[in-house]
């Protein structure tokens, strides 16, 4: 009996207790296409490649040049086991990784606000995000909003980058400097100005308008990243301090859009008077059952005009034509009480297996929401 | 029965939020069950709060109105010689909330086995002073709804506690100091991914191990057992439920409770022992300020009727 109680200690120290994060387990990325006429793509936003032209290089035979050569030297000369961790956590890809980053911000900032005392909720402030309810709440459309901006701005700043690539004589920093060693694939694609530049200048910019209070948080990342490339021995300061500066001008152009893309009117308040109950109202008046919440108390609905904002591949009208779907049935109509109950016999008849159903895909309070979960599911497609 | 002591009241209904853990009282006090003897019978638990701590501060939630947690199951304790005893337990638990949309969760818990061995005892002329040590694994019966609290019915670890305790009894007052490390293993969700200060591409959540100090105090006979107790459960580790959002099995929870814990076993009914509970929870992070109520009923069952029932 005494040697069963000896090794209970003996099972509970050896128990393994590390967490496998399938994000930490990422391969370093290794393209099948270089995609090296991405540059003749068609962005989203921007037309005129020709106003993001970069700064004339650096000639080579620069000092100024010959020290950024030696400054990697240096840097990878000195690289501890973080150093090499880092680089290769950002190996796995610019793109992917600010993804991630974009999901955990959302997941932060997923939380609606507690009422105040007397049954109201207060509203998050852009111009003050620190101050609680923090900006933004970054419930399911704000956050589909915000994945769909992040990624749209990288795609272009990405295509112009490379337009200005295609025109570039610039070579890899080792290919410069024997004594620089490559510590990443190579795609063969001109260094300047950096592609990993440009994805943390124009997503660094795109977070910082999206999530405001994070600004350190944001550039924390970006000299990580910044940090990562150098050690790669591909590219100089110079290449990705290009690559960031035409990033961060693209990120403009999409900040100055999203600033007039009706999201600031989507919560439904004119004048400091909210519409809400115009829903009601109109629901009422067809005879239907309107939407009320169901918290205590009421909570105010979440974005209601959200259907009104800009999206950015057709115009209102092939939105109203096109895209709507039609109206949803009555909720007096036979079909409706049919999925109803097709609801209620669910909801009356949870087993284990349908609620871990629900519970996988409910993305709610705290979460990276349903669009991030699908930008989840994508990255890990992406990697495969 | 005779001088055969048991005790059951259980010390840990409905800890952490609203999940029920249970937890032996036998397991932190010092008293032994007798040789080749077998106390069984069952308890029931109720645990009620209507604050809660999100972190550090205290708060109510409209949307769970008050949360009420029902424990019922067996528990046993066996004297498999005069120095070692085994304990177990099984809870089935229920749990609900008085208001909101939040649906509430039954079952089977988690099955607690816990040896407990007499190290030391000294006595003198009018007291006694002992040495116990302990050693317990808790496993879930289960897979059970881990990530829905307040409302799932346990954490859903798989937990192994070391335990010491010193007992001095003088006449028939007793003081009786415990400390506890409970060690906890990984626990799976039905998610992927989940956030605590940072983002965790994972279903599994590593929990934070805790330290559990129990003290004691009253009069014992051998009818009866009158203590007032205090408790602390601390979370070594884990984070604060952040502002208005769920909580999380791997938070930071913390607890302290005073309460009053009886025993009675009728000189008349020989066998049959009472025990009864009320703990409150003065202090906490990251769990509920919860009452709780306990009321036990066992019997001593003679495994070897040649065995003259003898205890400490």
């Amino acid at each position: 009996m005494k040697k069963i109680f000896l090794l209970i200690p003996i099972i509970a120290l050896s128990c393994n207790k590390s967490i496998d994060e399938i994000n930490k387990k990422f391969p370093l990325l290794t393209p099948v296409k270089t995609d090296a006429n991405a540059g003749t793509w068609k962005p989203i936003l921007v037309s005129n490649f020709d106003s993001y032209t970069p700064s004339t290089p650096l000639e080579e035979q620069d000092p100024a040049f010959k020290q950024q050569l030696n400054d990697i030297v240096e840097l990878q000369k000195s690289m501890t086991d973080a150093d090499m961790q880092n680089m290769k956590y950002w190996g796995a890809g610019g793109i992917l990784r600010w993804n991630e980053i974009l999901r955990e911000l959302v997941a932060k900032y997923n939380l609606p606000p507690v009422n105040n005392e007397d049954g109201t909720y207060p509203i998050p402030i852009a111009s003050n995000p620190l101050a609680y309810p923090y900006f933004p709440f970054a419930n399911p459309p704000y956050a589909a909003r915000a994945y769909a901006y992040v990624s749209a701005a990288q795609y272009d700043a990405l295509v112009t980058a490379f337009y200005f690539k295609s025109k570039s004589t610039r070579s890899s920093a080792y290919l410069l400097d024997t004594r620089i060693k490559r510590m990443l694939s190579d795609q063969g694609i001109k260094a300047y100005p950096s592609a990993d530049g440009v994805i943390y200048g124009v997503t660094s910019a795109m977070l910082k308008l999206l999530f405001p209070g994070e600004i350190n948080y944001i550039d924390q990342k970006m000299v990580s990243h910044k940090k990562a490339r150098l050690l790669s021995g591909l590219e100089t300061s110079h290449d990705l301090d290009a690559g960031e500066a035409l990033g961060i001008k693209v990120a403009q152009q999409f900040v100055q859009r999203a600033r007039t893309d009706r999201a600031g009117a989507a919560i439904g308040i004119v004048n400091g008077v909210s519409l809400w109950s115009e829903f009601e109202t109109n629901a009422s008046q067809l005879g239907e059952i309107p939407w009320v919440s169901q918290e205590t108390p009421k909570r105010p609905p979440m974005l209601p005009y959200f259907g009104r904002v800009k999206p950015f591949l057709f115009d209102s009208a092939t939105l109203v034509n096109s895209v709507r779907p039609s109206a949803p049935p009555s909720t007096n109509s036979p079909e409706f009480k049919k999925e109803l109950e097709e609801v209620k016999y669910y909801s009356k008849n949870p087993t284990r297996e349908r609620i871990r159903i629900v519970h996988f895909w409910g993305d709610g309070v705290g979460t990276y929401t349903p669009p991030g979960h699908w930008n989840a599911i994508a990255a890990e497609e992406f990697v495969k | 029965m005779k001088k055969t002591r048991i005790n059951l009241t259980i010390v840990f209904v409905t800890v952490l939020l609203m999940s029920a853990k249970l937890n032996a009282q036998s397991d932190v006090d010092a008293i032994m069950m007798g040789e080749k003897l077998f106390c069984a019978g069952v308890m029931n638990g109720n645990s009620s709060w209507n604050q809660y701590w999100e972190g550090t501060e205290l708060r109510i939630n409209k949307n769970l109105g008050s949360i009420r947690t029902t424990m019922v199951g067996p528990m046993g304790s066996l004297g498999i010689n005069k120095k070692l005893n085994l304990i177990f337990s099984l809870p089935y638990v229920e749990s609900r909330a008085s208001a909101g949309q939040l649906k509430g969760f039954k079952g089977l818990q988690d099955l607690s086995i816990t040896g407990k061995y007499r190290l030391l005892k000294q006595k003198s002329s009018h007291s006694t002073f002992s040495v116990f040590g302990i050693a317990g694994i808790t496993i879930p019966t289960n897979n059970y709804v881990k990530d829905y609290l307040p409302l799932s019915i346990g954490l859903g670890s798989t937990n192994f506690t070391f335990r010491g305790i010193v007992d001095y009894e003088n006449r028939n007052l007793f003081a009786t100091l415990s400390s506890s490390y409970i060690t906890r293993g990984n626990v799976k969700l039905d998610r992927e991914a989940y956030y605590t200060t940072e983002m965790i591409y994972s279903n599994k959540v590593d929990m934070p191990n805790v330290l559990y100090s129990n003290f004691r105090l009253g009069y014992r006979n051998k009818e009866l057992v009158a203590e007032l107790v205090a408790d602390q459960w601390t979370t070594q580790g884990g984070f604060d439920i952040t502002k208005n959002n769920m909580p999380f099995p791997s938070n930071r929870m913390n607890q302290t409770r005073v309460g009053f814990n009886g025993k009675y076993e009728p000189l008349k009914w020989k066998g049959v022992s009472i025990t009864s509970a009320f703990y409150q929870t003065i202090n906490g992070r990251n769990m509920g300020k919860s009452s709780l109520f306990q009321f036990g009923l066992f019997y001593i069952f003679k495994l070897n009727k040649k065995t003259t029932s003898k205890t400490n």
